[in-house]
């Protein structure tokens, strides 16, 4: 029932209105919402940048960087790992974690092994601990080149 | 869709004849008393359902079901993939809301005795929903495969095995071998997003059916009387439904608040040769269980106390699907003060146990 | 006096030999077979008490019996029992047989020697096993004063046992690397053996409490030095002067490089001071702190340098800089653990931590050179990790936020939808007829 306005008010807003502004608002605010669900529900959907969890497989250098008897250390998930290219060209990677005392180790072109500079650890090119207090090999890891991607992964 | 008498029919109409329907649904009404907010809770729970599915079919895009990838793929989600850490805790939080809601409906409705004549069917169709959904919670649980998951799972199919002729039956073909491992983990993916949807949906179409076809049940009261409703009956279409929106909406914002504000762990890869954590414990809904069978002695008389405590559970979760027609006086439009006073022993009991272990058990 | 007359019967040897043969183990190969033939075995387990030990001894696993040797090969005397008869003390202990009897301390060492001192003999038992420990045992302290006439010192059977003699790696051996301590303690840790030769008795006490000790008996890491990595163990002797920096740089490489190069090279090789074990002890070994390095009263840098001499000045440099590495490290710890708690994504600033505590622990190890800027440059490559973990954390921190206000703009846009539903609810009702209750 619409109300006679009294003198020196504003005119209340009529039914009619107030249903428009309603509806506008509702209908306004649903699309809002139903953007805020569908935004980040289509951002999931497109995959991200790097297609698989580091944790499993990485990249670890492209062909190349690394010259017969050399070796880098690189990221794998949460822990650093070796890559090593033996004096006859071959990739081999393995965990870069001594397990001794759990220091990193670091390749030694001059000694063609894999060193430890904590408590003079030797691995050889196998991972296998060859010398000093490391009692067990270094796990090894598979290399597998991809174009110009050298691509290591865990051991399945 | 034609609603309001005169409009213009419409290209379904013309096509096909769905009048009856559509008339059907319009004179679909709720009553209104004072215990009409409970009539909220089933909708509530088919809300997080859907939820639930639209989830988890976003994390089926990078989810990987094997021991050697699971847990990484769900740090993946977390971690790499765009607002993965939002679906994949609202699907956790939403998994938590959905038992709880599913209870509650489930409780409600026992002490409105809703389920007397002509209900029975859909309080069966109920409770097998109910158990469903704790089925989902269980194998869903072990997805992440992080260490808590790892160990629930294996204590929870242990108990199952226990039981007497079945269980080692039972528990070969819940582990996919003699002990929990990648293959448990395969055979739980299968059936949380295959074998269960498949068979909930089912029972979920016909649990709504029913209800539409029979209306809202009211309340039984102490003397047999109904509760005097507060006038003319409310349509569903548009009212009741605007109300549920409401809700939902409302669950929407919930969600996503606790997903953002306390986003779901991860915790641990499982190392299952490690030794099991102290105070491991099952998802909170299972707590109740589990405490009793930590809290029975070891021999009741001659029998094994965790086995009668397994079978216990086992009849009284018979006896829940059977209320209906063991229930005499509901049946008869009376109301029965035994199944009300065993309504309040059990939820006071399960609160209990639940606190006691919370209370006295160890970190999660 | 004759012997209690041993009964067993007639037909166990042979017995025995059979059983062998069926079971398809050489005869030379089972030690029962060898030695409870012998009229020692029967005899001496008869008579039981002391004299039986021994034969328990060998039944129990000896490396000796289990590849065929028996009493007589080390004792002499005759074990053969004749055919049908009992075992005869007086033939068995013939001296014409080159019975021996207990041999005396100081005709042990060439009594073991005698074997294992002849490669050509020890080649048919295991050929890669070393030859030279009575050369070796002569040239120690133990073995000039066993040679000297000393019955106390230490000789073979002391550490290895006479009877039941084990491979160093069983772990049941005496000389295995977990019980080698003990070993030498049975004497060394004992104050009145060692009285009469002015040695010290607190060695064995101060390795247990010291880190490597700690790292054999806590950890089991069996690749821990214990006594005789550093004294050797048939040539034991305590290191010299300048032999000290070099066995434990067997291990520690690095430092021993580091500190040849340094400026206290000089210095201690003129004061006669040992290398490493003037500043970190030989057995009490504690395990390293930054708080040695520095100015503090009880820093090992002040044990010789007075306050305002140049020594001093470079000791508080290092350890300024070791210090602003650690706090670097902690602060980021912190903030990476906070965003991981949070659930957020810390995988590169946990690698960047790791990378921050290897150049920690190299920067320490540098200040062996006592030249501030080799520690600098790790010290730098650690500042560095360290940042960059507390970036990575502190950028998780931040996604938190952002998180948090698309959560407000979400919950912004819900709260209108939720004010719009429930004013057309009002209005549904209010169409319905329902409002009026």
């Amino acid at each position: 029932m619409q109300e006679k306005p009294s003198p020196g008010s504003k005119p209340a807003a009529s039914p009619q209105t107030r249903r428009g502004f309603l509806g506008w608002l509702l209908g306004g605010g649903v699309i809002a919402l139903l953007g805020s669900i569908l935004y980040p529900v289509l951002r999931f959907i497109v995959p991200p940048k790097v297609a698989e969890s580091t944790e499993v497989s990485v990249v670890a250098a492209k062909v190349g960087d690394l010259a017969p008897n050399a070796g880098k250390t690189f990221k794998f998930g949460s822990r650093p790992g070796i890559l090593v290219r033996t004096p006859s060209g071959e990739y081999r990677a393995f965990s870069a974690i001594c397990t001794h005392l759990q220091c990193t180790v670091q390749y030694r072109d001059d000694q063609q092994s894999i060193w430890c500079a904590c408590h003079n650890g030797r691995f050889d090119l196998s991972g296998r601990n060859v010398a000093g207090p490391p009692p067990r090999p270094l796990e090894m890891y598979d290399v597998a080149v991809r174009g110009d991607e050298i691509v290591v992964s865990k051991r399945s | 869709m034609a609603i309001r008498p005169g409009a213009r029919p419409n290209w379904l109409a013309e096509r096909y004849d769905i009048a009856g329907w559509i008339h059907f649904l319009q004179k679909k009404a709720v009553p209104r008393h004072h215990a009409s907010v409970f009539y909220f809770l089933g909708g509530m729970t088919l809300f997080l359902f859907f939820v639930q599915v639209a989830t988890g079919i976003l994390l089926l895009l990078y989810y990987r079901p094997t021991a050697e990838a699971a847990f990484e793929s769900v740090q993946f989600i977390m971690t790499q993939v765009s607002f993965g850490w939002l679906i994949r805790s609202i699907h956790s939080w939403s998994a938590n809301l959905m038992v709880l809601f599913a209870f509650l409906h489930m409780f409600s409705v026992f002490f409105m005795k809703a389920y007397r004549k002509p209900r029975e069917m859909t309080w069966v169709s109920g409770t097998l929903l109910l158990v469903l959904t704790l089925c989902f919670g269980f194998s869903g649980y072990l997805l992440p495969w992080n260490t808590l998951a790892f160990f629930a799972t294996r204590v929870g199919t242990e108990i199952a095995g226990a039981l007497p002729f079945i269980g080692k039956h039972l528990l070969h073909l819940m582990r996919g071998g003699e002990d929990v491992t990648g293959a448990t983990l395969t055979r739980f993916f299968g059936f949380h997003v295959a074998v269960l949807p498949m068979i909930t949906t089912a029972l979920v179409l016909l649990h709504l059916m029913m209800v539409q076809i029979q209306g809202m049940s009211l309340p039984l009261r102490r003397d047999g009387s109904v509760p005097k409703e507060f006038g003319k009956r409310m349509p569903f279409f548009p009212n009741f439904l605007a109300r549920d929106a409401l809700a939902w909406v409302v669950t929407i914002g919930i969600l996503a608040a606790l997903a953002a504000i306390f986003p779901w762990e991860l915790g641990e890869k499982a190392d299952p040769y490690a030794s099991a954590p102290a105070g491991i414990r099952p998802e909170w809904y299972f707590v109740f269980m589990f405490e009793t069978l930590k809290l029975i002695p070891a021999k009741i008389g001659p029998i094994d106390g965790e086995i009668l405590g397994i079978l216990g559970f086992g009849v009284c979760g018979l006896l829940l699907v059977l209320v209906p027609f063991i229930d005499r006086r509901a049946q008869r439009g009376q109301w029965s003060l035994g199944f009300t006073i065993a309504g309040v022993i059990a939820l006071v009991y399960m609160a209990v146990m639940t606190a006691v272990s919370y209370l006295m058990g160890g970190p999660k | 006096m004759s012997f209690p007359s041993c009964m067993k019967p007639a037909a166990r040897a042979p017995a025995a030999l059979a059983l062998a043969a069926l079971l398809g183990i050489p005869a030379s190969l089972r030690a029962d077979a060898k030695f409870e033939a012998t009229s020692c075995a029967k005899c001496h387990e008869e008579v039981g008490d002391e004299l039986a030990v021994p034969v328990k001894a060998l039944r129990d696993g000896d490396v000796h019996a289990a590849v065929g040797l028996g009493c007589a090969d080390c004792h002499g005397g005759d074990p053969v029992i004749a055919a049908g008869g009992e075992p005869d003390q007086d033939r068995a202990h013939a001296a014409s047989a080159g019975f021996r009897g207990k041999p005396s301390p100081a005709q042990i060492p060439e009594l073991c020697g005698g074997c294992h001192g002849n490669a050509d003999f020890m080649h048919k038992y295991n050929p890669n096993l070393a030859t030279d420990q009575l050369a070796r045992y002569r040239t120690s302290t133990h073995g000039q004063l066993n040679a000297k006439g000393d019955v106390n010192v230490a000789t073979c059977v002391s550490c290895h046992g006479a009877h039941g003699i084990m491979r160093v790696g069983d772990p049941r051996a005496p000389v295995y690397p977990l019980h080698v301590p003990d070993t030498c303690g049975r004497c060394h840790a004992n104050e009145v053996l060692m009285r009469p030769y002015g040695i010290h008795t607190d060695q064995l006490a101060q390795y247990r409490e010291s880190v490597h000790g700690r790292a054999l008996y806590e950890k089991s890491d069996l690749s821990a030095p214990t006594c005789n990595d550093c004294h050797g163990n048939h040539g034991a002797a305590p290191p010299g002067v300048t032999s000290v920096a070099l066995i434990c740089g067997e291990c520690h490489a690095t430092s021993r490089a580091f500190f040849q190069e340094s400026v206290h090279k000089e210095a201690f090789d003129l004061a006669r001071q040992p290398e490493c074990t003037a500043c970190h002890g030989n057995h009490g070994i504690v395990p390293a702190s930054d708080s040695f390095v520095g100015t503090e009263p009880a820093s090992w840098c002040a044990r010789c340098h007075f306050p305002g001499d140049a020594g001093l000045a470079v000791g508080a440099e290092l350890r300024g800089m070791l210090d602003s590495v650690s706090t670097e490290i902690e602060t980021a710890k912190t903030i990476v653990e906070r965003a991981g708690h949070a659930g957020m994504e810390v995988s590169a600033g946990k690698f960047s931590l790791q990378d921050a505590h290897t150049a920690l622990v190299q920067a320490r190890d540098a200040t062996h050179t006592l030249e501030p800027g080799k520690v600098r440059e790790k010290a730098t490559a650690g500042l560095k990790a360290a940042r960059d973990a507390a970036g990575t954390g502190q950028a998780a921190l931040a996604e938190r936020e952002v998180r948090r206000r698309g959560l407000a703009v979400s919950l912004l846009f819900i709260v209108i939808v939720c004010v719009a539903l429930a004013g057309t609810i009002r209005r549904l009702d209010a169409r319905a007829g329902l409002r009026d209750s």
